[in-house]
């Protein structure tokens, strides 16, 4: 670009230098003197910024090469070819990245995961604090495929055969595997991580995380064997319990009817007392295994039912109570909604069943079911011209065994009924309540979410 | 070779329902010989030794779900899948009312799925359930 004599690079120098950023200044005279120095090889290289006319800075890429000639031992300075270059935009983009990296690693170091990356052959160069505090081991301990030293022996194979894949074809990788704590605990973790693309759809590089699942494990493990408990006692208490109360029961009327001539009214009395009282814990038993049953879902997905075609079985199975009540029963459309067929049949069918029993003495007992759509959820309606309840006992009702009328009374039953009815609404996230007045009727109300959510296995 | 008796198998090991059922049996008008088991392992060798040898089948059964070395449903399904007596007549007995457990019996083909009730006189409709089922096989025999 310019070629310089002694005189001309000190004043050139100098003018140089005034436009040189001053923390540049230094290091830019401190170069310069080297260069030019006889003994040296003559090279000057920097990058330097220039303050230019404008208050933009530029940053300027100087090489250049100082000629020395002499005789006599005594070599000096004679030629300096120079050239410089305006690298302002290389420089703004190495800036950029370098700033972009510190605020991914501020991002990672900040997760509760341990947050990890590799290269696209899947060796792995960076991991957050939380990796080192996780494991208690140090980067190089970690690095390339260190890692799988902190991975369970077992879970190993299964879980590089999925990393493999997923580095071949570049699609999700997800797995769970144990890791090795820094105290030496092996804990579930999900792994997860993503491939990111360059411009030409290649994986350029892998991003993922590891969750610590250990807590949520331990709860599905302990939900599993509180279910399968649940069914062996289901199968005792329909069985097992169930036969000594039918020997007392069946073998008390077996003896009234033998030898009850035989003895007084007060015996048979007692008598009474005893078979009722086995017949009682009989039901009680079959009403509490219909309780713990109540709501089941064993499978993943939901049918979709008509409300219109279970209500109408559900009459269809009351027809005999329904025609000696003379009742009448009425009911909107009613829509289609995601439920197990058998749990709308128990909750229309112990609502209506309510109804027919809780009837006024001598009042043809009309019954209306209907539906509307309330913020996303149906919202059903069973309402009766009963003999109601008051407000305080709006809530007691849905007690498990817990009845609002003596026993003996005319009004029988266990009080598990409604029980049952909150506990299958709750198992689909909706609500039950009642809308009552003593000697007015009742209005039961139930909601189902309009739209119900797969439940993953 | 003809038999002049109706033959009913019992597998049931409740002492006192076992006495009910021969009662409500003593009382129908049929001369009947009662076999009864009181266990899966029993009713198990028995059927075994029937797949191998001649003598007849029996004309019914009736199977209590709940016994000790085995469950109802195993024999059950063990007597469908016996190739001379596949076809019997099974009556359960039962104290479930449990859905599935009446589900699993409707699969595997039942004449009568009997919930043993707490009440005598719902217990002794037991004898006519027993007279109907026979009747639909044609074994209706004067003593």
């Amino acid at each position: 670009m310019f070629g310089l004599g002694d005189a001309v690079m000190t004043v050139s120098l100098g003018e140089i230098s005034a436009t040189i950023h001053e923390d540049d200044r230094e290091e830019f005279a401190r170069r310069t003197v080297a260069a030019l120095d006889p003994s040296g090889d003559g090279l000057l290289a920097m990058d330097f910024r220039l303050v230019g006319p404008t208050i933009e800075l530029r940053w300027v890429r100087l090489r250049g090469q100082v000629s020395f000639e002499g005789a006599e031992g005594e070599p000096r300075p004679i030629r300096g070819v120079l050239a410089a270059l305006d690298i302002t935009t290389e420089k703004a983009a190495e800036v950029a990245l370098r700033v972009s990296e510190q605020r991914f690693r501020q991002l990672a170091d900040t997760m509760p995961q341990l947050v990890w990356s590799t290269r696209a052959d899947g060796y792995t160069d960076l991991y957050n604090e939380k990796w080192y505090e996780y494991t208690g081991l140090p980067y190089e301990a970690l690095e390339g495929v260190r890692w799988t030293a902190v991975i369970h022996p077992e879970d190993l194979p299964g879980l590089a055969e999925r990393w493999q894949q997923s580095l071949r074809t570049g699609e999700l990788y997800e797995a769970e595997a144990r890791y090795r704590r820094y105290d030496g605990v092996y804990r579930w973790c999900l792994v997860r991580a993503t491939a990111i693309l360059d411009e030409g759809g290649r994986v350029e590089r892998w991003f993922g995380t590891s969750t610590d699942i250990h807590e949520r494990k331990r709860l599905e493990v302990d939900l599993r064997r509180a279910n399968r408990d649940l069914e062996s006692f289901a199968f005792t208490a329909s069985h097992d319990l169930q036969e000594p109360l039918r020997n007392v029961a069946i073998y008390g009327q077996l003896f009234k009817k033998r030898y009850g001539t035989e003895v007084d009214a007060l015996a048979l009395e007692y008598l009474g007392y005893m078979i009722e009282g086995v017949q009682r814990m009989s039901e009680l038993v079959r009403d509490l295994l219909a309780y713990t049953q109540a709501g089941d879902l064993d499978s993943d997905t939901l049918p979709v039912v008509s409300a219109e075609n279970v209500l109408e079985k559900v009459l269809q199975d009351l027809r005999l109570v329904l025609t000696t009540s003379r009742a009448v029963v009425t009911h909107d459309p009613l829509p289609m909604i995601s439920m197990k067929e058998v749990h709308l049949h128990a909750l229309f069918q112990n609502l209506i069943a309510n109804a027919l029993k809780y009837a006024k003495d001598g009042l043809r007992p009309v019954i209306h079911v209907s539906a509307s759509l309330e913020d996303a959820h149906w919202q059903f309606a069973v309402r009766d011209n009963g003999i109601g309840m008051s407000s305080e006992y709006h809530e007691k009702v849905f007690g498990i065994f817990k009845r609002l009328h003596k026993k003996g009374s005319k009004y029988s039953g266990t009080g598990i009924g409604l029980a049952i009815c909150q506990k299958t609404i709750e198992r689909y996230d909706g609500r039950i309540w009642v809308d009552s007045t003593l000697g007015e009727g009742s209005t039961f109300y139930f909601t189902v979410p309009e739209q119900q959510v797969a439940i993953d296995s | 070779m003809t038999r002049s008796s109706v033959h009913i198998v019992l597998v049931e090991d409740n002492a006192p329902d076992v006495m009910m059922v021969r009662s409500l049996l003593a009382d129908l008008d049929l001369a009947i010989r009662l076999d009864v088991h009181g266990d899966g392992e029993e009713i198990l060798t028995y059927l075994k030794d029937l797949e191998d040898n001649t003598e007849p089948c029996p004309d019914l059964v009736l199977l209590d779900l709940n016994i000790p070395k085995s469950s109802g449903t195993e024999v059950l399904h063990w007597i469908r899948k016996s190739t001379r007596c596949g076809k019997l007549p099974v009556v359960l007995l039962t104290s479930s009312q449990s859905p599935k457990d009446r589900e699993l019996a409707e699969q595997l083909g039942v004449s009568h799925y009997f919930c043993k009730p707490t009440d005598l006189d719902e217990y002794m409709k037991l004898g006519s359930i027993v007279t109907e089922v026979l009747s639909q096989i044609g074994r209706r025999v004067e003593d």
